[in-house]
């Protein structure tokens, strides 16, 4: 059963995930609204492209503002991370076996999820390692060329996420205890031992970063319009698919051990 | 996993950047253009120039050691005085003494710094000027000295003494040059250029020359307008002929104010450059030999960019830009009377060399390079590259050819220089031209100026002497500039474009190739507009609205008033009705019971009145125009002459959706524009800001999270 018939068997799991996304993001923003709203009071304004000027007189006047923004983009973040640890484990474990479990398929996800979460929580610790190790590595590699090291980095990041993905994957469907960094390690040599493995969770690691590219890009040119909010949402579904996708690959390696 | 990200971004950038520099296709191949013959355009082209009016002639010799970074020369000046009284010293600028200590006037203000960059101190490092020796070669009753043979008959020595700031020197004369009476000065003088600062000096082989010979101050009836040079001066002198010998290294291209009339096959690794500029009040010129050579014409102008090779890209830009400035200013302030300018882009290691006017002549600054991937965001500026050189062109109207005093009143040379920058942006681009953008949104002339009137514009009046304002307030870019062409551009929005735009045209024409004064700008448009501007015939008590043209001048220029308008209430009430006790026609009081009708909102229009109260917030009162919105859609424009401290205006039978001061965004000069519109009770209408702003925060979570961080 190859990876991407993991994912697709299991549309209740994106859905689930991209449900929670995209409340995430437009929850953390009402208060946004909420306090331009306040700032603005019955004051309108009505030129839709040039907003910059008048943002710029109404944070001048209400500097704190600012601190909302500031405040909503890093919890937003924090959360979107801890919420991505927590499901880890019931998502590894659905990926693992798609088969239809009824009623209990509520109790077991939790279960997976709590359960592995310490362990989950120290493989992601290992993780955070590697990427610092690696981008020294890739200062090291490319001497003073930017262009080269930026190249490297790339390609060791995307690395450290494919072996985290197993290193994971193992834990919660291979019964390993996932403590020790030789465990950890013993990943990685897999990962690079196995090349075909990198490239297929390394190019969904990379579409996954274009596509928010293409959030950014799509944010800016059609801030403020509709258009733009929902092909934001439609991409942000996307990602989260090709999130599924690039574990569901170490889901499939991990059988294969 | 921060440091990693950071590193990453910083990567990226850089990156980004070596592709974009990578994909950057070579220099276009260099073109020249025939070098003009006479410095001025054609008589029938440009008008005759007055006569009278050329008071300092100068003939400069000099010789540029590229190693040394010093310039070794001679100056004859030959300046008659046109004033009643005698005079019996010469009082001239020794601007570049203003770089050679710490306590100059002009470093002392600011404190070492221009722009941001720091002056580099040391051995050939600050910047002085020295003149070890002065003669007078002639004195008479108006002939001409300028021939060289006059040069060594009689020469009797002077001694200039340098004042208590060394960017002032004087040189007493054995006897006093009567009214009409002319003489004739030879001095040697010594430049050292400073590392490049405060828009002189050198970098490696790049040479930019400005402000590098002793130069004559103005002569008034009252005495020397001589003024010590500090940060914010800039020049002020007669205009004269200028015949200039240069004597550089072989390989140097050479730009200059004027025309080059002589060329000297080269010599001992030198060659000898003569230029001539007629009808001008300085002299300025950049050597290097890396400067690649674009040459085109706009009409019989010359138009000659040196660039170095990193920019070359840009020249066609620039060029553009320059061409706009000429079509808007040639048309609309009268003809440019010279037959070249010469844009030089200093190199990017020479910041502070950009940005600099002089007579035909000027330097400009490089296009900000945006990274490929911010280029997919959509952003385009016209700030860093376009704008400059649309704001130098400039100055060959304002102070170049209308040769105001930018020292007492430099609003007119900085001030109306920026306001001739928006009409040619504006006539180039549209109005309210885009000057940034990015994505969907856009910055305009109109946002540019009026973010600086916010904050620093209330500190001083527009209307202040160059060495008055303080570099610790920060506010000469944001009065002098922006304030000032707000206060003009206003008027011309209030007043009509056309209107307005003759009367301009009528000071340009006066006081071309003169010195124009505040006063004489507020005298014609004056005289031309009139006291007093119809603005509406039919106010909010049915009288005429008038705009009085003197007392907003003054208000504007003198004071520190600012224009701030607000709809501070806007609210639906029950109208009076005729309910209660009520004399009937026999005489007898009867009881007119009030008909059931629900209360506020919910008020049927007839039994309603909508007001909104409306109030002066800021000290400036000028008439102001008022749109109201009622419900159902109608809507109807008022103008109020905005005299009081505020104004009620109430509407019998009619209910209010909302209110919008100065609809038509007349009054630049008011930066507060957020409390300019308010929508009615009751009305649900967005605000305008909080969604757009909700939703680009959303995507960018969206983004940020990615597929939700897995
Ligand atoms: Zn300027």
């Amino acid at each position: 059963m190859n990876a991407l018939r993991r994912v697709l068997r299991v549309p209740g799991l994106w859905l689930g995930l991209c449900a929670l996304q995209l409340g995430l993001a437009w929850g953390l923003a009402q208060p946004v609204a909420g306090a331009v709203r306040a700032a603005m009071g019955g004051r309108v304004w009505t030129d839709p492209h040039r907003l910059i000027a008048a943002l710029a007189e109404l944070l001048v006047q209400n500097p704190a503002i600012l601190t909302v923004f500031v405040a909503a983009a890093i919890t937003s973040g924090l959360l979107g991370a801890a919420i991505a640890l927590l499901v880890r484990g019931g998502v590894l474990l659905r990926l693992g076996d798609a088969s239809d479990r009824g009623t209990r398929a509520w109790a077991e996800f939790g279960r997976a999820s709590l359960g592995n979460l310490p362990v989950l929580a120290l493989i992601g610790l290992y993780g955070l390692v590697l990427r610092v190790v690696l981008s020294f590595v890739a200062n090291a590699l490319a001497g003073a060329h930017a262009l080269v090291e930026l190249v490297v980095l790339v390609l060791l990041l995307t690395f450290a996420t494919c072996a985290g993905d197993l290193a994971a994957a193992r834990r919660v469907l291979r019964g390993e205890r996932g403590v020790h960094p030789r465990e950890y390690l013993r990943a990685c040599a897999d990962v690079a031992r196995s090349p075909r493995l990198w490239l297929a969770s390394g190019a969904l690691t990379l579409a996954r970063w274009a596509i928010a590219g293409a959030i950014v890009v799509i944010a800016v040119h059609g801030s403020g319009e509709a258009w733009a909010s929902w092909s934001a949402r439609g991409l942000a579904c996307v990602a989260v698919f090709l999130a599924l996708w690039r574990v569901a690959v170490a889901v499939e390696a991990s059988r294969r051990d | 996993m921060l440091a990693v990200g950071s590193r990453l971004l910083r990567r990226a950038a850089a990156c980004a950047l070596v592709g974009a520099v990578a994909c950057e296709p070579g220099p276009p191949p260099e073109r020249r253009v025939a070098e003009p013959v006479d410095p001025l355009r054609p008589l029938d082209v440009r008008g005759p120039i007055p006569a009278g009016i050329k008071l300092a002639d100068y003939v400069l010799d000099a010789s540029l050691d590229a190693e040394k970074h010093t310039v070794t020369g001679t100056a004859r000046i030959t300046w008659r005085n046109s004033t009643r009284a005698p005079v019996d010293a010469l009082v001239l600028h020794l601007y570049m003494n203003g770089f050679r200590a710490e306590d100059t006037a002009w470093m002392a203000e600011a404190r070492g710094s221009h722009r941001g960059a720091r002056q580099d101190k040391g051995e050939g490092k600050w910047g002085y000027i020295d003149v070890r020796a002065a003669r007078l070669l002639a004195q008479g009753p108006s002939a001409d000295f300028k021939a060289p043979e006059q040069r060594d008959a009689a020469a009797t020595p002077l001694t200039l003494v340098e004042g208590a700031d060394p960017s002032l020197g004087s040189l007493a004369l054995p006897r006093p040059v009567g009214p009409d009476e002319t003489i004739t000065v030879e001095l040697d003088f010594f430049t050292q250029l400073p590392r490049v600062f405060a828009r002189t000096g050198y970098d490696g082989e790049f040479h930019m020359v400005g402000q590098w010979y002793p130069k004559l101050a103005v002569r008034h009836e009252g005495g020397w307008q001589a003024h010590v040079f500090t940060l914010h001066s800039e020049f002020y002198a007669d205009f004269g002929d200028y015949d200039v010998h240069l004597d550089v290294p072989e390989d140097m291209v050479v730009g200059a104010s004027g025309v080059l009339v002589e060329e000297r096959p080269p010599e001992g690794g030198r060659k000898r450059l003569r230029y001539r500029a007629d009808t001008v009040h300085d002299f300025a010129w950049a050597a290097s030999p890396d400067f690649l050579e674009y040459g085109d014409t706009w009409r019989d102008v010359r138009i000659r960019q040196l660039v170095p090779r990193a920019l070359a890209g840009d020249v066609q830009r620039h060029l553009d830009a320059q061409v706009a400035a000429l079509e808007s200013m040639d048309a609309r302030f009268g003809p440019y009377p010279w037959s070249t300018i010469t844009i030089v882009h200093p190199p990017e290691s020479a910041g502070g060399a950009q940005g600099m006017e002089y007579p035909t002549f000027f330097t400009t600054s490089d296009i900000l390079r945006v990274p490929l991937p911010l280029r997919l965001l959509g952003i385009h500026e016209l700030l860093t590259g376009e704008f400059t050189t649309i704001h130098e062109f400039g100055h060959q109207y304002f102070q170049g050819l209308l040769a105001s005093d930018e020292a007492t009143q430099p609003w007119l040379d900085e001030g109306i220089n920026s306001f001739s920058n928006t009409l040619a942006l504006d006539d180039w681009l549209g109005d309210d031209a885009t000057i940034a953008r990015i994505g969907n949104q856009r910055v305009s002339t109109i946002d540019m100026i009026r973010v600086a009137l916010q904050t620093a514009a209330e500190l001083d009046p527009v209307d202040r002497r160059a060495e008055d304002y303080r570099d610790f307030t920060g506010t000469f870019g944001g009065t002098v500039y922006r304030k000032t062409a707000a206060v003009f551009h206003t008027l011309r929005a209030l007043v009509g474009p056309e209107k307005f735009d003759r009367a301009f045209r009528i000071y340009c024409d006066t006081w071309r190739f003169r010195h124009p004064t505040g006063a004489d700008l507020r005298a014609a448009l004056l005289r031309e507009i009139g006291p007093k501007v119809r603005i509406s015939d039919t106010g909010p008590d049915g009288q005429p609205v008038d705009l009085d043209v003197a007392d907003y001048l003054a208000q504007a220029i003198e004071t520190t008033a600012s224009v701030d308008f607000a709809v501070t209430r806007v609210a639906n009430r029950r109208a009076v009705g005729d309910a209660g006790w009520r004399r009937g026609q026999d005489g007898a009081l009867a009881l007119i019971e009030p008909e059931p009708a629900p209360e506020g909102e919910e008020l049927g229009d007839e039994a309603s009145e909508g007001f909104a109260l409306i109030v002066r917030e800021g000290e400036f009162r000028v008439p102001v125009e008022i749109e109201f919105a009622f419900k159902g859609g109608a809507r109807e424009r008022l103008w109020w002459d905005g005299q009081a401290r505020y104004r009620v205006f109430t509407f019998p039978g009619k209910k209010l959706a909302g209110v919008a001061i100065d609809p038509d965004d007349k009054l630049l000069l008011e930066g507060e524009r957020l409390d300019n519109r308010v929508r009615g009770p009751g009305q649900r209408t967005p605000d305008g800001l909080s969604d757009p702003v909700a939703r680009f925060h959303e995507a960018m979570d969206l983004a940020v999270l990615g597929g939700l961080g897995l």
